[in-house]
């Protein structure tokens, strides 16, 4: 039985512990329904500050030809443009639903483990793709009322504990 | 015959460090010495050094072409062959390279291939002691990171006669590249120079002591006047067809990037991963996080690559040969994400981080 907050992959080999945040949504029930047109992450989290889109990947417990299929989805830029569209995939559910009506500022956070071939410096060239595509400048345009997006971060499993510390992810 | 063990102590900045171990009872005049010697296990495959300027990987890239050439009896070693010359031009005094500072005043440099061993004491005018290593004529082409075809004319006569500003595996370079071409080329010896040859549109020719890059339309520039980096692959064009690297010889690089459009890095990794498939072990230094990624991407299973990661410790030893100095520790790993404290591509991080916090201060 998976207790509440708890939720896991769908691979069912790693478990988030969002128990203590304020709100836990994940918004694929909608997107699956165009899912040609609209990309998502898997959890949209409310903290007592932030909404956090959460995109997880796991390559690392993949097998090594999947490992290799992953290096060539950074190097051919899909994977920048697949992380990309899932943003913009679940600002869109976030905006229909009125997930966000405090008007928090959104986080977009990637959490990837992509083996060992993927090392600090691929994830950072990755890291800086992304940010690049994202609608950062959006804000500043003058009828645009709602927070479009705060920060964005790429990082592994272990930052991520250091950093949400309150909001585990953990290998089963 | 691959090297297999490099132990170096209280040679350069390989400084040994006194540590003082405690028993239970941690009272500091109650522990014992223990001296901590720097020790390399080297794969058959593909050695990449990596490490922060000064580090020490050119020297062990140089110890290891030393004791290479300790290994052919008519070199006569500590005799006709001194090895203190290896390191620098000029050096008349051993304890330049060595340490005195510690009391029993010991500094050598230890190689072995498993079954032989050769050992260079540095100070008190280096002393070499060897067990069955003269005689294996281990065959090993040291290639600096500065490029010396270019001042080849003439350069071995002069040589002959008069002490050249230049250590021994510099003048050894223009002396491989000097010897002539076999007869025969191996097979798959073939395929590497046709690829280093559509590199450099063209092959290296000597004559009258100067190289040229011999174009594939006939021209023939000079080699001072070709661009570096081809300079670089024609070098090692030359060493190949010259039948230098059989199976078993050993290949030591110091940084193959220098003057390389990084363009041609993976054709680098490329050449040396099929040198290595017929059975040269190749030890190569390194600062460029690309040059040392792409054998990571390239390498196939059967390919035999590890990286040794030289850097200062954050531990300050107060035992240690100078208190307060920072010593080195070293890192073995296949993968480059394992290193810890890997200064090369702690810079590549940084800039991409000041380039993400560039943009979003924009």
């Amino acid at each position: 039985m998976v207790l509440k907050g708890i939720y896991e992959d769908e691979n069912h080999r790693t478990e988030f512990d969002f128990s203590y945040a304020v709100n836990v949504f994940e918004p694929h029930g909608i997107a699956s329904r165009h899912s040609e047109y609209i990309s998502d992450v898997d959890f949209v989290l409310e903290s007592k500050d932030e909404i956090i889109f959460i995109e997880y990947k796991n390559v690392s417990i993949a097998e090594a030809h999947n490992q290799g299929a992953f290096i060539e989805k950074i190097k051919n830029g899909n994977l920048t443009k697949v992380l990309i569209k899932k943003f913009f995939g679940t600002l869109l559910i976030v905006l229909m639903t009125n997930r966000n009506p405090h008007k928090k500022p959104i986080v977009y956070s990637c959490v990837i483990e992509g083996g060992k071939k993927i090392d600090g410096v691929m994830m950072k060239k990755l890291r800086n793709k992304v940010r690049s595509g994202l609608p950062f400048d959006y804000e500043k345009i003058r009828d645009v009322e709602v927070p479009i997006i705060d920060r964005f971060e790429l990082m592994s499993i272990s930052d991520w504990n250091s950093k949400y510390s309150q909001y585990p992810i953990r290998m089963k | 015959m691959a090297i297999q063990n490099l132990i170096i102590s209280n040679l350069l900045g390989f400084k040994r460090i006194n540590k003082v171990i405690h028993g239970n009872n941690k009272k500091a005049n109650e522990g014992h010495s223990v001296f901590n010697d720097f020790e390399f296990k080297f794969e058959d495959g593909i050695n990449i050094f990596i490490g922060e300027n000064g580090i020490g990987k050119t020297s062990i890239l140089k110890m290891i072409y030393a004791a290479t050439k300790c290994s052919f009896k008519k070199n006569n070693p500590g005799k006709d062959i001194r090895l203190i010359d290896f390191f620098s031009y000029g050096l008349n005094d051993s304890d330049l390279i060595g340490n005195r500072e510690l009391e029993d005043s010991s500094a050598f440099f230890y190689i072995s291939d498993g079954e032989h061993e050769f050992r260079y004491n540095i100070l008190d005018k280096g002393v070499i002691e060897e067990k069955g290593w003269v005689g294996l004529n281990i065959s090993a082409i040291y290639i600096p990171a500065g490029e010396m075809l270019s001042h080849s004319k003439g350069f071995l006569a002069l040589n002959s006669k008069y002490k050249l500003p230049f250590d021994e595996a510099q003048i050894d370079i223009i002396v491989n590249a000097s010897l002539p071409e076999t007869r025969e080329i191996h097979p798959c010896m073939e395929t590497i120079l046709s690829t280093i040859s559509e590199a450099i549109d063209g092959e290296v020719i000597q004559e009258n002591d100067d190289f040229y890059v011999l174009k594939k339309n006939g021209k023939k520039i000079l080699f001072s006047l070709e661009a570096e980096g081809f300079r670089k692959l024609g070098l090692l064009w030359k060493l190949i067809r010259n039948g230098l690297f059989e199976n078993g010889s050993i290949l030591l690089w110091d940084e193959p990037e220098s003057n390389l459009n990084p363009e041609m890095f993976s054709l680098i990794a490329e050449i040396l991963l099929a040198l290595e498939e017929n059975g040269v072990q190749i030890f190569i230094a390194t600062h460029s996080y690309n040059l040392a990624k792409y054998f990571e991407l390239r390498r196939k299973r059967k390919n035999q690559v590890v990286y040794h990661s030289l850097c200062r410790s954050n531990a300050i030893y107060d035992f240690a040969v100078s208190k307060g100095e920072r010593n080195m520790s070293l890192d073995k790993s296949f993968y480059l994400k394992d290193i810890g404290n890997n200064s090369m591509m702690m810079a590549d991080e940084a800039l991409l981080d000041e380039a993400f916090d560039k943009d979003l201060a924009d």
